[in-house]
């Protein structure tokens, strides 16, 4: 059994899973298609799948918008591959375990079952900036800490200070239990101090409020020195 | 020494009821919101899961456990401290429980593609601080006013014009986040109403019933009652959760 999914502009439309032996019809109609899309583009009966032996076969159903694979016009069943490249008028139908090899954790998307009215998740396309700010660390150059490197992917509020509780544990003396957060913003990291004994430094400043960060700023309290990288 | 003084003179805090109920709804076959109230701790979690079969269910149940077990006494003295410790910790949950859910879904072939929407409120003094992701929504009522805190984190609301259904959610537990899950701040006054809610609630019933059945019920329990009962009314179609606040 494999699983199939529509695809419009980088985001899953359908999902739909299919058994030996079975044919399904993709169109838009509710009633007559087993993998319903709402959307004009598609003809009420568009297509139709098969998987027969271990192979798969596509047939048009004379669609309006026709079907395509690697780029040539269906008008008969056509067996297909899972590499080729499908084109259902303007969605394209792959394989969800390509997409999910193509895409690992950065946009999929998925919808359930033929029911619109769910529910349902999709992934909007990551912004380049998100992107970039996924590959950030912070790195201990001097003083006591642990652990020496903390990657920030896929964190969104990192807190540093001398408690256990931090995610990153400093020493120093007369420092607060939470000395400084770093907080994920839509496409930046930035910094919030708390109000402390000890002063928190960014490139040498003392830092009152929230401040943005940059790749390869410093930021220093109490002997103990980070750098954003 | 300002916060000095304010850390250890007593917080002017509200005296809260609360009540929360869920119910299947009249058309879906089992329940997949869930929601939590921890006792003493002015934490409240509303999660409405998603995906096939039962595997909406799993999602928000784990995301709730987790949630639960992640506030413990010491983080939530630590909440207590600033707002900061609060937002701080807030994300952190998130994180841990859409990296469980995740985990969860990975195992399981059947759970592929769960996760759930959720959204937790904590009250520290007179403050109300809210983090959520997808589209349980948030309110409060203020001077026979309703306010809507939380933003869907839908196609129609970030992408408008794009979208196929208004169910689509952009952000949700189950999947790496595109963008830190929201987190809000307000103040409250005594007397003030605090609504949390799934879809199958705001989808079915509007703004100013929701309004005047919150104002009108002498207890949070009673008006959560109220709100199912026109939910279902309504057409029932998903399932409703709500948790209602009331301070002082």
């Amino acid at each position: 059994m494999d699983e199939w999914a529509l695809i419009l502009n980088d985001r899953i439309i359908k999902r739909f899973r299919i058994k030996e032996g079975q044919t399904l019809t993709i169109g838009r109609d509710n009633k007559e298609a087993d993998v319903a899309v709402d959307n004009t583009a598609i003809s009420r009966r568009h297509c139709s799948l098969e998987l027969k032996g271990g192979n798969y076969y596509l047939t048009d159903l004379y669609s309006l918008n026709g079907t395509k694979v690697n780029g040539k016009k269906v008008v008969s069943a056509v067996p297909i591959k899972k590499t080729d490249f499908i084109e259902i008028s303007k969605f394209t139908l792959q394989p969800t375990e390509t997409i999910l090899a193509e895409q690992t954790a950065e946009s999929y998307a998925i919808s359930s079952n033929n029911d619109m009215d769910q529910t349902v998740f999709v992934n909007a396309k990551p912004k380049p900036q998100a992107r970039r700010a996924g590959g950030y660390r912070l790195k201990l150059i001097s003083g006591k800490g642990a652990p020496q490197q903390l990657e920030l992917a896929g964190k969104n509020s990192i807190k540093v200070g001398r408690d256990q509780s931090c995610d990153l544990v400093i020493s120093g003396f007369l420092l607060s239990k939470t000395q400084f957060f770093i907080t994920r913003k839509a496409s930046y990291f930035s910094l919030i101090p708390l109000g402390s004994i000890r002063k928190t430094y960014l490139n040498g400043k003392v830092v009152g409020k929230e401040t943005r960060l940059n790749r390869g700023d410093e930021i220093k309290t109490a002997g103990v020195t980070l750098k954003l990288e | 020494m300002y916060n000095f003084f304010k850390k250890i003179l007593p917080h002017p805090s509200l005296k809260l009821t609360y009540a929360g109920l869920s119910d299947v709804g009249l058309v879906r076959e089992n329940n997949e919101d869930c929601y939590r109230i921890l006792e003493g701790k002015n934490i409240f979690i509303v999660a409405d899961g998603m995906g096939g079969h039962n595997a909406g269910e799993v999602a928000s149940r784990a995301a709730i456990e987790v949630m639960q077990r992640y506030f413990s006494d010491k983080i939530v003295k630590a909440m207590r401290s600033n707002s900061q410790e609060v937002r701080h910790a807030m994300l952190t949950a998130f994180e841990k429980a859409n990296r469980v859910v995740m985990d969860l879904a990975e195992e399981d072939g059947d759970l592929l593609g769960m996760g759930c929407t959720l959204i937790v409120a904590f009250i520290r003094g007179t403050t109300l601080y809210t983090c959520h992701v997808g589209d349980t929504r948030c309110y409060v009522v203020s001077e026979n006013r309703i306010r809507k805190v939380t933003r869907d984190h839908t196609m129609t609301e970030e992408a408008p014009g794009n979208s196929p259904s208004r169910h689509v959610v952009t952000r949700v537990i189950g999947y790496p986040f595109p963008e830190p899950p929201e987190c809000n701040t307000i103040s409250l006054r005594e007397g003030d109403r605090i609504l949390l809610c799934s879809d199958g609630l705001w989808s079915m019933v509007d703004e100013s019933t929701i309004l005047e059945t919150i104002v009108k019920a002498e207890s949070p329990a009673k008006a959560a009652e109220r709100l199912v009962e026109l939910a279902n009314k309504g057409g029932g179609d998903d399932n409703i959760t709500v948790l209602n606040v009331f301070c002082g």
